[in-house]
């Protein structure tokens, strides 16, 4: 079943066209990625997913229902959450403080106002345990800022993968990294889908990643889609490696 | 706990050295260290600069005065309606700022700000005009010594501190922070960010009115100064000063500026400068303010092992 399916999506910025009737969709339980060239509109398509973005015209069905008017909070709600391409933590609040928010807001315990939340048993372990799964828990107390670049990058994957989404949209999980991290990290984030059952979209860069993690992959470029398939379909595909491949290698 | 014990201590003080002075010293700082305190759960917990605080302070400082002046009702009463009055205006104002982000918030609240001034100066039947609301406020005989109106103050202040402090160590405080450190962010976790400012903008309200109620009784008038614009850098002041990452801070701040004002005026009418050269000091030299400073101090010092870990200092 397909969990979020887009149909026939623009979005255009003034005279670009960032997306252009775009149609695609993701099954459930698939751990996919998206491909393109810088200016495909890979993360315009998230921004869009999230409601970040208004879009100009099309439909985004998540589970059957319309969300393309609903607003990003609501869409968090739902399940739909994300990661950034550039690390989007709150920075001079403690790992933590920031994965708390998550816990947080997915126990719906934001609108209590007299209850100590030190005192939330429950919510530490479970913070705790969050923590523990993006190998953090050492870091617990330090603030954000502090943190080295790959350990930044897990916490925002965290605070997305905590909400315990339906579907995890992460934006260049591995930008910025020597490519020994970027590994590490596609093995903890395959490790939580395969133990959570989750649905997985990534954007990224590096093709080793690409192929090594996709059960499926999409290609954009000019904010269409040029190519989906498995790895060794795409890797083939003559359009793809004109349009990318190519100059990649 | 410690709230209780600092309120007693200041009570029994003022039994032990009586000094008219000092008592309405402190009457001051309690009253501005508590309109500074609900300045700072917008601009330290939440990282909304508000310039516009003191048309809640002027909000809450005329009705009480108007309420017991004109219709000699019980004090009690004055303060609920005090507590209504302010909600609503910063409930109507806030909704209005709370769309606009940084800059554009803060000069909308001070927009606000001087609306509630101009009403002020032109209702002359009811707020006496730019004369101020003269004649005297009629207080009850349990209040009518200096001191009664201190603790009566000391008493009001602790309690409001307690539920700010309450709120801010609240789940709902902790989303407060998160949203003052990343909005777009919070967000993309299902947190609607326009309710939590909007609710937390009617509580500062709220304090600011009280703060207000409280001054305006303790000098037995209301005065149009209280909204002036130029008044809202007061808090501004104190919570540099005193910090805006530790509660206490701007309470502390609030000390600051009171003492300073009122013995660089024995000295000299010039006292603007004094305050505005402590100001440059602070900022130039220690970078924060100096609650901030001191608990940093302190918790840099603590090695009490992974228990640190989950009450962590607070930076920058």
């Amino acid at each position: 079943m397909k969990i979020l399916e887009v149909q026939h999506l623009n979005k255009s910025f003034g005279g670009l066209q960032a997306i252009n009737d775009l149609s695609l969709g993701f099954e459930e339980g698939e751990m996919s990625s998206i491909i393109g060239p810088n200016g495909a509109g890979k993360t315009t398509f998230f921004n869009l997913l999230t409601g970040y973005l208004r879009l100009d015209s099309g439909k985004i069905l998540f589970k059957n229902q319309d969300i393309s008017k609903l607003p990003n909070y609501k869409i968090g709600r739902m399940g739909i959450n994300r990661s950034f391409q550039i690390s989007h933590v709150c920075p001079s609040l403690t790992v933590f403080e920031n994965l708390r928010a998550s816990i947080l807001s997915k126990r719906k315990k934001t609108f209590k106002f007299f209850t100590n939340v030190g005192g939330m048993k429950d919510i530490e372990d479970e913070v705790m345990s969050s923590l523990d799964d993006i190998n953090l828990k050492d870091l617990a107390g330090t603030p954000a800022t502090q943190l080295p670049h790959g350990a930044l990058k897990s916490l925002d994957i965290g605070m997305a993968l905590a909400m315990d989404p339906q579907i995890a949209l992460l934006d260049e999980p591995t930008a910025g990294m020597p490519s020994g991290d970027r590994m590490r990290i596609m093995d903890l984030i395959q490790r939580l889908w395969k133990q959570k059952g989750l649905t997985i979209v990534f954007v990224e860069h590096d093709m080793d990643v690409v192929f090594a993690f996709s059960q499926k992959i999409r290609v954009l470029n000019y904010g269409s889609l040029i190519a989906d398939g498995t790895p060794e379909e795409v890797s083939q595909n003559p359009v793809v490696i004109e349009a990318y491949l190519g100059d990649e290698d | 706990m410690w709230g209780i014990i600092f309120a007693a201590s200041l009570i029994i003080l003022s039994f032990v050295y009586p000094s008219e002075f000092l008592i309405n010293l402190f009457t001051q700082i309690l009253i501005m260290g508590l309109f500074a305190t609900s300045l700072n759960l917008l601009v330290g917990y939440t990282g909304m600069v508000s310039f516009g605080h003191a048309g809640f302070f002027g909000v809450g400082a005329y009705t009480a005065a108007v309420i017991l002046q004109k219709y000699s009702t019980s004090v009690g009463f004055a303060f609920g309606t005090t507590i209504v009055f302010s909600a609503i205006a910063a409930l109507i104002i806030g909704s209005f700022c709370i769309r606009l982000g940084s800059i554009y918030f803060a000069m909308l609240t001070l927009a606000f700000n001087q609306i509630i001034y101009i009403i002020v100066i032109r209702w002359t039947d009811m707020t006496g005009g730019d004369q101020g609301l003269i004649g005297g406020i009629p207080l009850p005989g349990f209040l009518s010594t200096q001191r009664a109106y201190f603790i009566f103050t000391v008493i009001v202040v602790a309690a409001s501190l307690v539920i700010c402090k309450l709120v801010v160590d609240s789940p709902f405080g902790a989303i407060l922070k998160v949203i003052r450190e990343n909005a777009d962010r919070a967000y993309s976790l299902g947190i609607r960010v326009k309710s939590y400012q909007l609710i937390v903008f009617v509580m500062a309200g709220i304090f600011g009115g009280i703060s207000g109620a409280l001054m305006s009784l303790s000098i037995s008038g209301a005065y149009p100064d209280f909204c002036y614009w130029a008044k809202s850098a007061e808090p501004i002041f104190m919570v540099v000063v005193g910090g805006m990452n530790s509660f206490l801070g701007p309470l502390l701040g609030a000390a600051i500026f009171k003492i300073l004002i009122a013995y660089s005026t024995m000295y000299t009418n010039l006292w603007g400068l004094i305050i505005g050269g402590v100001l440059v000091l602070i900022i130039l030299l220690v970078r924060k303010g100096l609650a901030d400073y001191v608990m940093e101090f302190v918790a840099a010092r603590s090695v009490d092992g992974p228990k640190n870990l989950l009450s962590p200092k607070k930076t920058g």
